[in-house]
């Protein structure tokens, strides 16, 4: 799905992001960082590991306000976070993670919706303890979409999960995300995961980030075959060797 | 508990009682009187009313010097947890009421504030507050900044935030404050009311001792434990179990 002719939601602009790390020495995480992302585009942000890809996600979330730029959002826009952890709640149920932060207006038959395309309906009255890691993602997920977001922020959520959990994963995810119209940014470090899910492909440096490229795509993913995806991998690593 | 182990407690207990009755025929003294003796005291006293309404306000302070130092110790700790300018100022003061005898807050809560109720209650809680304090700061410091983030990330409401992920955090240092507190109040409960009331169970324990009626003496002593042995099995240890639910395993 493109959708070229949207307005952009996010204007983004950093000019330095520096945070003390060990030792309390300066590490320059972003420089001259600009990103415009599309009203309810997929965009996937993709760069070598420790690059600053999270910090980059925190900074748009809100949770980091200790940088040089500008953002450019709207003021009261409701925000889905899926972390790389899932952080739920464990002294919450399924259901009261779900509904503790879901829109004010989402009703009954809305929720048991997405519970079930998330395959959640039989665990929703368990406490997150007993959830593997797969059914706890999805967790995440179905919070996030139960927020209603303008923006949807993924850090890499489907690492460590084995490749079949993943791969469902990431379908319930298209899934779940086509019925609703919903702008979304997401980390990862997984190039075939980055092809298979985005819109477009926003390719980052080595630590300072910066944009490196952009790579959109345009084969709408229900579409994408395997070979497509690998054809787009060469493509791209031919172009960017040391990309992750 | 399984059956046998109940079993073995009150062979326990009653082996106790044994071993007491046969030290009282073996000494046969008024200075120690045996469980008999003892139990009719107490029937006796239950019958007048007197043991009901001494054990009544000594209750009555212990849950007033608790909720006192909870609520007090708690908001203090909490934010000598959070702020370490906070924690600079006051962790001098900690140190000293930490190691301030029990005793000597008692004395100088009624030499300035008279030998009143609520001289007694204050002296009590402020022994109890450091100890609240010390482990609610523990506690603070320990909340998870990931859930903290979550929080801010989906713009959570701040009472929100505060019932649905900070306190139940902090519940096991509530728990832990609680539950030390009650055993450290109701001692200190009896200490003042030695001292400076004119009734509650202390005073009645201050008064057998002056005419060395043991029977009395142990007579209150077995009606305060029982009392708060059932305070602990019927309302501490419920509400405790009902607040870690979720830590259950699968089964």
């Amino acid at each position: 799905m493109q959708h070229a002719g949207d307005p952009s939601l996010l204007e983004i602009s950093i000019d330095d992001k520096t945070y003390a790390g060990a030792n309390a020495r300066p590490v320059q995480a972003l420089r001259d960082l600009q990103l415009s992302v599309a009203k309810n585009a997929f965009d996937v942000i993709i760069g070598p590991s420790g690059c600053g890809k999270t910090t980059l996600l925190r900074i748009l979330a809100g949770l980091d306000a200790d940088f040089k730029g500008t953002i450019h959002a709207p003021t009261d826009q409701q925000l889905g976070f899926v972390f790389q952890e899932p952080r739920l709640l464990p002294w919450r149920t399924v259901r009261e993670n779900i509904c503790l932060t879901a829109a004010p207006g989402l009703d009954e038959a809305e929720l048991e919706d997405l519970v079930g395309e998330m395959g959640l309906a039989d665990v929703l009255d368990r406490f997150p303890r007993e959830l593997s890691l797969g059914l706890a993602r999805r967790v995440a997920l179905a919070r996030a979409f139960a927020s209603r977001p303008d923006l949807l922020l993924l850090d890499e959520p489907f690492v460590s999960l084995d490749q079949p959990t993943a791969e469902r994963l990431r379908r319930m995810l298209v899934r779940v995300w086509s019925s609703r119209p919903t702008t979304a940014v997401m980390v990862t470090h997984n190039l075939r995961e980055a092809l298979q899910l985005a819109d477009r492909l926003i390719m980052l440096s080595v630590r300072p980030a910066r944009v490196r490229g952009v790579f959109g795509i345009s084969r709408p993913r229900e579409a994408r075959s395997e070979d497509d995806i690998e054809a787009m991998r060469r493509e791209i690593m031919a172009e960017y060797p040391d990309l992750v | 508990m399984t059956l046998a182990k109940r079993h073995y407690s009150l062979l326990s207990i009653v082996s106790l009682l044994v071993l007491w009755q046969l030290a009282a025929i073996a000494f046969a003294s008024p200075m120690l009187p045996g469980p008999p003796k003892v139990f009719g005291f107490i029937a006796n006293e239950l019958e007048s009313g007197e043991m009901l309404k001494n054990l009544g306000l000594t209750l009555w302070r212990v849950a007033a010097a608790y909720i006192i130092a909870i609520v007090v110790g708690s908001a203090i700790g909490i934010a000598m947890g959070r702020s370490r300018l906070v924690d600079h100022v006051l962790d001098p003061w900690l140190i000293v009421l930490l190691n301030i005898p029990a005793l000597v807050v008692i004395i100088l809560a009624y030499i300035w504030a008279g030998l009143t109720e609520a001289a007694a209650i204050s002296a009590v809680a402020i022994n109890k507050i450091p100890n609240v304090v010390v482990t609610l700061r523990e506690g603070a410091r320990a909340l998870d900044p990931n859930l903290n983030e979550m929080a801010r990330a989906f713009r959570m409401s701040r009472s929100d935030m505060l019932r649905h992920v900070t306190l139940p955090q902090l519940q096991p240092y509530f728990a832990a404050a609680s539950r030390s507190g009650l055993a450290l109040i109701w001692k200190i409960v009896l200490v003042v009311e030695l001292l400076g009331r004119s009734n509650g169970v202390g005073f009645q324990l201050h008064l057998y001792f002056q005419l060395f009626d043991v029977t009395g003496i142990l007579g209150y002593t077995i009606a305060f434990v029982t009392t708060m042995l059932l305070i602990e099995y019927l309302l501490v240890q419920p509400l405790e179990q009902r607040a870690t639910r979720w830590r259950s395993q699968p089964a």
